[in-house]
């Protein structure tokens, strides 16, 4: 039996099951529904980590070497950005947006045709441990535990598009809820949001943890590009984007701090940078190659 | 602020009901999906062939199970796919081999296009044996395969005997090893499948 | 912050000049611009192929585009004068903004201690908090400044007796962060200049026991072995070489290297990146003796690369010395050479000896057997029949100075991080003021980010007021 395959089943669930709580919770304000929904995001990310834990044994090296997988990767480090966010500032309305997201996620994953989910060994390309983890791991016999420049690129990476993730929800509250206040008929659900300024600094916040992880999966990438190819960056098409998401974070940051950019411009920007984020992890893959395709 | 007022005031559940309402959720959500366990399992050797029904070139709808009782070699493949091309041949010159025993060999194209682009490619490499087409590919999710070609000897009880990746010569001796065997002796014991893996 | 122009003295107008360029430098809008134009611009080479032969453009989107692609160097746009245009504004832009705002703030982050404290002060700021506690000043002020050594902030105090004032402070680096990263991505920048200038890249595809001229260098490397490793599906999982460097006539220095383990040597870095069937030699080929008379050939014999074989019969030997995948041959020079890397017309040399004597030096082609005879006057013909291949071993070369001034700059690059997003400024102003009976403490301050911290700390410090 596959066993990611089970546990990954099983989380689809229970994504869904945490985002209709989320919903519930935001729709009928009851405490319960929001402690419960809570519980819930914990179930998945159990079970999230799960898959990657399972993988990791199925394959023989670190969960993150195809779409599907690194896909599962970005769902847990999104959800426990969530819950490390949920728990300092105990905003759950908040909930919701991010549990849609897992949700359409998690649906994408699993739409992938049936060889993404497949287990694979590594390509030569791939391989890297590094010297003196080996050299540690082995005195316990663990060696084949040990990762190297590719797995730590992927892994901040990731934990970089985790917190742009959370941004992005953060930025499309925030403009529904700034318009709302300008309002002076208050739609009852829009005011269970936290306020306009608090989504901003959240928001920010997320960008604040997203920016440099991305920064460092970037130079991480060009590290292990220097030592398998020669050459830390040959502008190719997913290092390109990968510096234009980059850009359009670096943008949002001075955003905040020029006069007339704050709040609505700097949400726009986040939005963007995010529409980056998926074009760079899904797009290049998908689309790029395609226009190669016509060529030859 | 009024808002978060009322709701600390407001008790919530005591933890360990919170704890039975998760437990059980999780419960249910497992009891079902172990229920549906054959969906996880990988499809290789050892393992029993998925029915399904395809329509082949005629129209007429087949089944896998039509063909219990015969060894069958069940082969993936598409018109645009150059490895596949190039075993055709050797595969017809199986089925002319084993016309007079109990084997068949039913080739599944994935084709997105229609009959009318398939039909002529077997004319060009004269090919005899069934053709089924599933347009929609979805078989590839059911046999949980990667990429084209991909062939499942199946045995006479509907196990999978061997899988084999990617193209072979299959007028080479060493490639029909597995099928001269089950033709010759019948099935076996589908643990005895497991080591051709 | 406003932006002053100011006015230089008439009649210089290149100081005028001068000062508007350098202002329109210091503005954070034209951060905001360059980086959005950086970003639109570089989507430009992710949908247009970099690089490709001409021939791909013409294809793909016909001859005028093809021309214009061409002459705005679309097709190798990161090193087209415009695009590097958009990185030496961006550069400017650090530079001009970091002189104009680094020292005043450096200034101030040095001179921040209040000379005199302002009672009204507290009640300005956003952040802040009072209470009254059943305790004397003095108790109190024994409690605050424990809690301020607790979480390590810098503090001064000031008052008499009864009337306490406190000025607290922790994390001033965190407002430089800004400036670090900026000075890490001046850094970056300049490795990249002194890498392309300076440094350069090579491919050589190497047969087993061959030697590579390393340019720029006054070494050698040679191939010793070349393998490739499997999977039990049949993949390949790892291709391998084993290389020597020769330098002055000795072996110096002897690695394996592998995809992603090179060899580095004096500045210079071997990787594995490629292998493929060699065009030129081969490891063994066969012949067989066709002769006169007979239909049949003879059962064929193996000739290994540079060895003499005799051949049945005790007349002749035979010495395999050349091979070519692509037989062409160039008649200016009189050479033979291979037209490509594929082996679609492969043919062998063979030196053929007679009782010691070398008597031809023929070609031999595997797709036309017999087509040249290939010893004269002969009752015996060669056919050539078959090989067993050479792999040669793909090394990519590459040299880039530059590069360890890009590492230290991303390394600054992190540690302006850390103090930019991690450490935060606190400034936290303490009235102490005995009431009678009890204290009124006032408590307030200001942060440079991330507001919850800060609310979190003066709920933190007002709580172990309350206590001991």
């Amino acid at each position: 039996m596959i066993l990611s395959l089970v546990f990954f089943t099983f989380s689809f669930v229970f994504y869904i099951l945490t985002t209709a709580l989320y919903l519930g919770y935001w729709v009928f304000k009851k405490k319960w529904l929001g402690q419960t929904a809570t519980a819930m995001a914990f179930v998945a990310l159990v079970s999230t980590s799960m898959i990657l834990i399972s993988r990791a044994g199925e394959s023989g090296h670190a969960p993150f070497s195809n779409l599907w997988e690194s896909m599962m990767l970005f769902v847990w480090a999104t959800n426990a950005g969530y819950l490390i966010m949920e728990y300092k500032h105990k905003f759950r309305t908040i909930g919701i947006i991010v549990m849609a997201l897992e949700s359409i996620a998690m649906l994408s994953a699993l739409l992938l045709p049936y060889r993404f989910k497949s287990v694979e060994p590594l390509n030569p390309a791939l391989q890297n441990k590094w010297h003196w983890m080996t050299d540690l791991l082995s005195t316990w016999g663990l060696e084949k535990y040990a990762i190297g420049w590719l797995d730590f690129h992927v892994f901040t990476t990731f934990i970089g598009y985790a917190g742009f993730a959370i941004s992005f929800g953060l930025s499309i509250l925030y403009l529904v809820k700034e318009k709302s206040e300008t309002k002076t008929q208050r739609n009852s659900l829009v005011e269970s949001f936290p306020p306009a300024k608090t989504l901003d600094e959240l928001s920010y916040r997320a960008i604040a943890w997203g920016f440099p992880f991305l920064a460092v999966g970037i130079v991480s990438g060009a590290v292990w590009a220097n030592y398998a190819w020669g050459t830390y960056w040959s502008w190719d098409p997913k290092e390109t984007w990968s510096l234009i998401t980059w850009f359009i974070y670096a943008a949002y940051l001075h955003a905040r701090v020029t006069r007339g950019w704050r709040g609505k411009r700097a949400a726009y920007i986040s939005i963007a940078g995010f529409a980056a984020v998926i074009f760079l992890y899904w797009g290049v893959s998908f689309v790029l190659p395609g226009l190669h395709a016509y060529a030859s | 602020m009024s808002k978060k007022n009322s709701e600390e005031n407001e008790k919530g559940l005591p933890k360990a009901a919170l704890a039975v309402i998760i437990l059980v959720v999780v419960a249910a959500v497992v009891f079902i999906v172990m229920g549906q366990r054959e969906k996880f399992e990988p499809v290789v050797a050892g393992t029993a062939a998925p029915e399904f029904e395809l329509p082949g070139l005629d129209g007429k709808q087949h089944k896998l199970s039509e063909y219990r009782g015969k060894v069958v070699f069940l082969n993936f493949w598409a018109t645009w796919c150059k490895p596949c091309a190039e075993e055709i041949p050797s595969m017809q010159k199986l089925h002319e081999d084993l016309k007079a025993f109990p084997f068949e060999i039913v080739a599944v194209s994935v084709d997105k296009d229609g009959p009318e682009v398939i039909e002529p490619f077997l004319k060009q490499y004269g090919v005899t044996f069934p053709v089924l087409h599933d347009r929609k590919g979805r078989i590839k999710e059911l046999y949980k395969t990667t990429g084209v070609p991909e062939t499942f000897i199946i045995d006479q009880n509907g196990v999978i005997a061997e899988k084999v990746w990617g193209p072979r010569d299959w007028a080479e001796p060493s490639s029909t090893k597995v099928i001269m065997e089950l033709v010759q002796y019948g099935p076996k014991d589908k643990e005895a499948y497991k080591s051709t893996r | 912050m406003p932006e002053n122009v100011k006015e230089a003295p008439s009649g210089a107008w290149y100081r005028t000049v001068g000062s508007k360029i350098w202002y329109f430098f210091n503005s954070l809008k034209l951060t905001l611009f360059v980086l959005i134009a950086l970003a639109v611009v570089s989507i430009f080479g992710t949908v247009v192929e970099q690089n490709a032969p001409v021939e791909q453009y013409v294809t793909q989107y016909g001859e005028e585009w093809t021309k214009f692609i061409l002459s705005t160097r679309l097709n190798d746009m990161y090193h087209a004068w415009w695009f590097l245009l958009f990185l030496a504004a961006l550069a400017l832009n650090i530079i001009v903004c970091t002189f104009e705002r680094f020292p005043p703030k450096w200034k101030s982050l040095l001179d921040h201690k209040p000379d005199k404290f302002d009672s009204g002060l507290i009640d300005k700021f956003s952040h802040r908090e009072t209470v009254t506690l059943n305790a004397s000043s003095d108790a109190v002020k024994d409690r605050l400044l424990n809690a301020f050594k607790k979480k390590k902030y810098g503090v001064v105090s000031m008052g008499t007796k009864g009337d306490y004032y406190f000025y607290a402070w922790k994390g001033r680096i965190g407002r430089l962060g800004s400036d670090v990263t900026h000075i890490s991505l001046l850094l970056i920048l300049a490795g990249a200049i002194v890498g392309s200038y300076a440094g350069y890249k090579d491919f050589f595809a190497v047969n087993v026991g061959g030697t590579v001229s390393v340019p720029q260098a006054e070494f050698k490397l040679r191939l010793d072995k070349f393998w490739i490793d499997y999977y039990d599906s049949g993949q390949i999982k790892q291709y391998n070489s084993v290389l020597t460097v020769v330098e002055d006539g000795k072996d110096v220095m002897e690695k394996q290297i592998w995809v992603n383990e090179p060899l580095f040597y004096k500045g210079i870095r071997f990787y594995q990146s490629s292998y493929g069937q060699s065009w030129n030699r081969v490891q063994e080929a066969q012949i067989s003796m066709k002769l006169k008379g007979k239909e049949a050939l003879e059962p064929p014999v193996a000739l290994k690369w540079g060895e003499l074989t005799a051949l049945p019969g005790g007349k002749y030997s035979v010495k395999l010395v050349g091979y070519t995948a692509d037989f062409a041959y160039d008649e200016g020079t009189n050479q033979v050479f291979s037209k490509s890397a594929e082996a679609s017309n492969p043919a062998i040399k063979v030196e053929v000896y007679e009782g010691g004597k070398e008597v031809s030096s023929p070609w031999l082609f595997v797709r036309y057997p017999g087509i040249f005879p290939a010893i004269p006057n002969s009752d015996v013909d060669l056919v050539f029949t078959g090989y067993i291949p050479v792999m040669y071993s793909g090394i990519s070369v590459n040299k880039d100075p530059g590069t360890n001034i890009v590492w230290l700059g991303t390394g600054v690059m992190g540690l302006g991080f850390i103090f930019a997003f991690f450490v935060y400024h606190r400034r936290i102003w303490v009235h102490v003021r005995e009431t009678g009976k009890s204290t009124e403490v006032k408590i307030g301050g200001t942060i440079n980010k991330n507001n919850f911290v800060l609310e979190k700390e003066l709920k933190d410090l007002t709580e172990s007021l309350a206590s001991d």
